[in-house]
C-alpha cells in the first residue's frame, strides 16, 4: 500500500519537475543574468506572494467558487495596516493593532461573501466582482489618496525585508508556513474532508449531514485571510501600500490554480499543485520581465500561460475520457472488474 | 426522401381545407424492436382513431416509451409497419413525424421561459417578410388557435409567469399550430397539482371534440377512468390487450399489467424487536402528505409502496431530517428524532437516497473518502483531526465486508459500475451499524447479481436488530423482500400488507386507491 502511494505521487510530480526544469533551463540559456542572487530573490519574492494567496483561493475553488476580489482585498488590508502603524509612530503595538484590524476587515468581507453566495444565492462571480470594485474604491479612502511608506527599521519593514542567513527573503518562510497550515487543514481535519465533499457534490454532502452553507462561509473567510496576509507581506516587502498593491493579483492566482491542476469546478486539487502553480507563474513572470519585451510583456505572458493551461487541461480530459495511455488503463481496469462480477 | 416532406407548414387557421375528424388515425402492426440483439418489443399492435383518448399503461420497462419513440421517429423499428389514415408511412426522424402531424409533449417541457406564449409557439418557424418578423400576423393566428380550442391563455404573457398546467397548454398549442392531429402525452400530470390536472383534462376533452387523437401514457389508473376512451396495456415488450371504456376496471387492468405472479421462496424473517421502534404520528408535508402514522420495528424490513410522486421520498426525507415536516411527531424508542441530519446520523440514522448520482456519492472522490464521509464522529474524535490509518482500516473493512469492486480504496467512484456505486453508498451506513437505515429505490440501475447482495446486506442488518425502511417502485422487490408493506395513497397510508400475503397486484391496486382482500385498510 505504501509503495502504491509513493508511485502515485511520483506520477504527479515527475511531469511537474520536468515542466519546471524546462522553463528553468530555457531561461538560463536565454539570459546570463538569470543566475544572479538578486534575480533569485526576485523570483522567490513573487512566488511567495502568489503562493500565500493561492493557498487561500484553494479553499474557495475546492468548494466550487472563486474570489475575484483577492487583489483588492490584499491592497485594502495592507493600506489599513500601514495607515494604523504610521499613525502609531510605527511602534510594535500599533503595527500589531493595524494587522488585527486589517484581518478583522478581511474576515468580515469573507463572511459577507459567503452570506451573499449561500443564503441569498447570488452567483459567486457577481458577488466577488462587485466587492472587488468596492474594496478597490475603499483603498484611497483609507490612505487619503496617497501612498503610505514605511521607513527602514520599523516593524513593518522587518516583516517584509528581513533575510535568513542574510540572503533568503523572509517572505518564503511565510509561504512555507501558510502552505503547511493549508495542507494540514485540508488533509488532516474533518473540515478539509468536508470541503472536498461539498466541492464534489454539494447535494450529496447535504445528505450526509454536512452543513454546506456554514463550511462555504468558512472557506471564503479563509480566502480573505490569505488575501490579507499576502497583501501585508507584499506591501511590507515593497515598503509601500496604496491603490496598486496587489492590483490584479487574483488573475495570476487563478492561473496558478489552473497550472497546478486544481479543478475549477470544485472538489479536486492539492496544496502541492498550488505550490507548483505558484512556482511556474512566478518563473514565467520573471522570464517575461527579463526578456525586456517591454510592450509585449502582457501579451507574451498571456500566451505562455494559455499554452500551459491548454496542455494541462487537454491531458487531464483525455485521461478522463478513456483516451491516452492512462485513460486506456483505467478503462481496462473497470472492464476487468465488471467481468469479475 | 424529398425535401418537401420535411417542411413544416403552419395552418392558415385551417378554414380552407376541412380536416379529417373521423375514422382510423394511426395503426401500428407487428412492431419489433431490438436493442443490441435484445428484443424489447415483440410484434406490438396498436391502433387509434380521430377524436379518441387512448391510454397506454404498463410497468417500467414494459415497452411504452419504446413504442412511442418508434411512432415519433426517435427510434427505428426492426419490423412491422405504421399506417396513418390507412396509408403505410415511414417515420425515420422526428421531422418526419412532425410533417405527418404527430406531436409529443414531453415531461420536461421544451419552452423558453423568457419568451412569450406567441414567441414560443412560433419559435424556429417565425412568419417573416423580407427578414422581418410579422408580429401582428403571428399574434392573430395565435389568438385564432386559442379561440378555436377554447383555451385560457394570453399570447403576450411570458411563459415563466405561467403555471405548469398552462405551460403544458402552450406545448399543446405549439403542436396544434403545426397541424398536429395526433398528440402524445407522456405522464403529463406528474408535475401538476390536482386542480391543474383537472384543467388539463378539460383541455384534452376540448381537443378530442375537435377531432385530435391523443395517446396518453400514465401510471395512474384514476386518470384512465377520467379521460380515456380505450386503454392498451403493455407488459415485457408485448401488447397484452386493449380495453374499451366499459371494460376498464382495476382488477382486470392490474392483472394484465402484472401477468402471472411468480413467487419464489422468501428469506426467513428475523423476529421483530419490539424494544427498537420508530414511531411517526400525524406527519404532514406540503400538500403531498396529509396524515401519516406508522411504527417501524427493529429486525424487520418495512417496505413502502405507492406511485411515483405520491410523497414516499418526502416522507423518508422528513424522518431523516433533510426536509422539515409541517406537523407531526417522530420518535425513536420514545425519544423525539432531531430535525438536524448530522445529529440523526450520529444517533444511528442512515439514508441511501433515491438519485444515487445526484444525492448519493461524490463522483470525484475515492471509495475510501466516500465511505468515511459520514463517520468522522468515530474517525476523528479528537479536535476534528482525522486519523489516516483509522480511515484506511475503516474503508478496507467495509470494502471487504460488502464486496466492493475494484478493491482499491483510491479508486474514483465515478468510474465504478452502478451496482458498486450503490454498494459504496450502502457500505457508508452499514459500516456504522445503523439503528435506522432508510433505502429509497435501492436497486434502480443495479444488475441482478449485485441486487441479491444488496438484499442480503439489508437482511443481515435487520437480523442484527436495525430498523430497515425500503421505499420501492419495483413491485417484485417490494413483495419479495419486505416483511411488512405500507402503501401510500392520497397523502396517507392506505393499506398495510403482511409480507407473505402481499401480491404485486394487490400493491398496485392499493397504490391506485382500491382496497384489496390481501391487505388491511388503514
Amino acid at each position: 500500500m505504501k509503495k502504491e502511494d509513493l508511485a502515485r505521487s511520483f506520477k504527479v510530480w515527475i511531469p511537474r519537475i520536468i515542466a519546471f526544469g524546462a522553463i528553468f533551463i530555457f531561461m538560463a540559456i536565454m539570459e546570463q543574468s538569470f543566475f544572479s542572487t538578486s534575480n533569485f530573490i526576485e523570483i522567490i519574492r513573487s512566488v511567495s506572494v502568489y503562493g500565500v494567496m493561492s493557498c487561500g483561493m484553494l479553499f474557495v475553488v475546492l468548494i466550487g467558487g472563486l474570489d475575484l476580489s483577492m487583489g483588492a482585498m490584499a491592497g485594502l488590508c495592507a493600506s489599513i495596516m500601514f495607515v494604523i502603524a504610521q499613525n502609531g509612530a510605527n511602534s510594535l503595538s500599533a503595527t500589531l493593532l493595524g494587522f488585527v484590524v486589517a484581518l478583522a476587515v478581511a474576515l468580515a468581507v469573507g463572511w459577507l461573501h459567503g452570506f451573499f453566495i449561500t443564503t441569498l444565492k447570488i452567483p459567486f462571480f457577481v458577488v466577488t466582482l462587485a466587492t472587488k470594485y468596492i474594496l478597490y474604491g475603499a483603498i484611497p479612502l483609507v490612505t487619503a489618496g496617497k501612498y503610505v511608506y514605511v521607513r527602514g527599521g520599523s516593524p513593518i519593514d522587518k516583516i517584509g525585508t528581513s533575510r535568513i542567513f542574510d540572503t533568503i527573503p523572509i517572505l518564503v518562510v511565510y509561504f512555507v508556513i501558510i502552505a503547511l497550515v493549508t495542507w494540514f487543514i485540508l488533509n488532516k481535519t474533518v473540515f478539509g474532508r468536508r470541503i472536498y465533499a461539498i466541492g464534489g457534490n454539494p447535494t450529496a454532502a447535504g445528505f450526509v449531514g454536512i452543513k454546506v452553507f456554514k463550511n462555504t462561509n468558512i472557506a471564503y473567510m479563509l480566502c480573505t485571510t490569505a488575501a490579507c496576509i499576502g497583501g501585508v507581506i507584499l506591501a511590507a516587502n515593497n515598503q509601500q501600500a496604496g491603490t496598486t498593491t496587489g492590483n490584479a493579483y487574483e488573475g495570476m492566482v487563478l492561473m496558478a490554480m489552473i497550472v497546478g491542476g486544481i479543478n475549477l469546478a470544485g472538489g479536486q486539487g492539492t496544496v502541492s499543485g498550488v505550490v507548483f502553480g505558484a512556482l511556474i507563474i512566478g518563473l514565467i513572470q520573471n522570464l517575461v520581465t527579463f526578456m525586456s519585451w517591454g510592450d509585449y510583456l502582457k501579451l507574451v505572458q498571456g500566451a505562455i500561460i494559455l499554452i500551459v493551461v491548454i496542455v494541462s487541461v487537454v491531458t487531464h480530459t483525455r485521461s478522463m475520457r478513456g483516451k491516452g495511455r492512462k485513460g486506456r488503463k483505467l478503462l481496462a481496469k473497470v472492464k476487468a472488474e465488471a467481468q469479475d462480477e | 426522401m424529398s425535401k418537401e416532406k420535411n417542411v413544416i407548414k403552419i395552418s392558415e387557421t385551417d378554414a380552407s381545407e376541412p380536416r379529417k375528424t373521423e375514422g382510423e388515425l394511426l395503426r401500428c402492426e407487428n412492431i419489433d424492436k431490438l436493442f443490441s440483439g435484445v428484443q424489447v418489443l415483440f410484434s406490438a399492435d396498436f391502433s387509434m382513431n380521430y377524436g379518441e383518448v387512448h391510454a397506454l399503461m404498463g410497468e417500467n420497462g414494459a415497452g411504452k416509451s419504446t413504442l412511442i419513440k418508434i411512432v415519433t421517429g426517435v427510434y427505428h423499428k426492426d419490423g412491422g409497419q405504421l399506417f396513418i389514415d390507412g396509408e403505410p408511412v415511414e417515420v425515420d426522424s422526428p421531422i418526419d413525424a412532425r410533417a405527418l402531424g404527430i406531436a409529443v409533449i414531453y415531461q420536461e417541457l421544451s419552452l423558453i421561459p423568457d419568451l412569450t406564449v406567441m414567441e414560443n409557439i412560433y419559435l424556429g418557424q417565425e412568419l417573416t417578410k423580407g427578414g422581418m418578423r410579422q408580429k401582428k400576423r403571428m399574434r392573430g393566428r395565435t389568438l385564432d388557435l386559442i379561440k378555436k380550442y377554447d383555451l385560457n391563455l394570453n399570447p403576450d404573457a411570458p411563459v415563466e409567469v405561467l403555471s405548469m398546467a398552462d405551460r403544458q397548454m402552450v406545448e399543446v398549442l405549439k403542436a396544434l399550430s403545426q397541424d398536429a392531429k395526433l398528440v402524445i402525452m407522456d405522464e403529463p400530470t406528474s408535475s401538476l397539482s390536482a386542480s391543474e390536472a383537472e384543467h388539463l383534462f378539460k383541455t384534452i376533452e376540448g381537443l378530442k371534440s375537435k377531432g385530435v387523437g391523443i395517446i396518453y401514457v400514465t401510471h395512474r389508473l384514476e386518470e384512465v377512468y377520467r379521460i380515456a376512451d380505450r386503454l392498451t396495456v403493455m407488459r415485457n415488450g408485448e401488447v397484452v390487450g386493449t380495453l374499451t371504456k366499459e371494460e376498464i376496471n382495476p382488477k382486470t387492468v392490474t392483472t394484465m399489467m402484472i401477468g402471472r405472479e411468480i413467487k419464489t421462496e422468501r428469506q426467513g424473517r428475523a423476529p421483530r424487536n419490539e424494544e427498537m421502534k420508530l414511531e411517526v404520528s400525524g406527519l404532514s408535508y406540503g400538500d403531498l402528505l396529509k396524515d401519516v402514522n406508522f411504527t417501524a420495528y427493529g429486525g424487520e424490513i418495512l417496505g413502502i409502496g405507492g406511485l411515483v410522486g405520491s410523497g414516499r421520498t418526502e416522507l423518508v426525507h422528513c424522518i431523516y431530517g433533510i426536509k422539515k415536516p409541517k406537523t407531526g411527531k417522530i420518535t425513536l424508542n420514545g425519544k423525539p428524532v432531531s430535525r438536524s441530519v448530522i445529529k440523526n446520523i450520529n444517533d444511528g440514522f442512515g439514508l441511501v437516497p433515491e438519485d444515487r448520482r445526484q444525492e448519493g456519492f461524490n463522483p470525484i472522490q475515492t471509495i475510501e473518502k466516500n465511505i468515511c464521509i459520514a463517520s468522522y464522529d468515530v474517525l476523528a474524535k479528537v479536535l476534528g483531526l482525522v486519523g489516516a490509518k483509522k480511515e484506511r482500516i475503516w474503508a478496507e473493512t467495509a470494502m471487504e465486508d460488502y464486496d466492493i469492486r475494484p478493491r482499491d480504496r483510491n479508486f474514483f467512484v465515478e468510474n465504478m459500475s452502478g451496482g458498486n456505486q450503490q454498494k459504496v453508498v450502502l457500505a457508508r451506513w452499514l459500516a456504522r451499524k445503523p439503528r435506522v437505515l432508510i433505502l429509497d429505490e435501492p436497486t434502480v440501475g443495479v444488475d441482478v447479481g449485485v441486487r441479491a447482495e444488496l438484499y442480503r446486506f439489508m437482511r443481515e442488518s435487520a437480523a442484527k436488530g436495525s430498523i430497515i425502511i425500503m421505499v420501492s417502485s419495483d413491485l417484485f422487490e417490494l413483495v419479495q423482500i419486505s416483511d411488512r408493506i405500507l402503501v401510500i395513497h392520497d397523502g396517507k397510508f392506505f393499506e398495510e400488507f403482511e409480507g407473505d400475503k402481499a401480491t404485486q397486484q394487490s400493491i398496485l391496486l392499493a397504490s391506485s386507491g382500491e382496497h384489496t382482500e390481501e391487505g388491511v385498510a388503514l
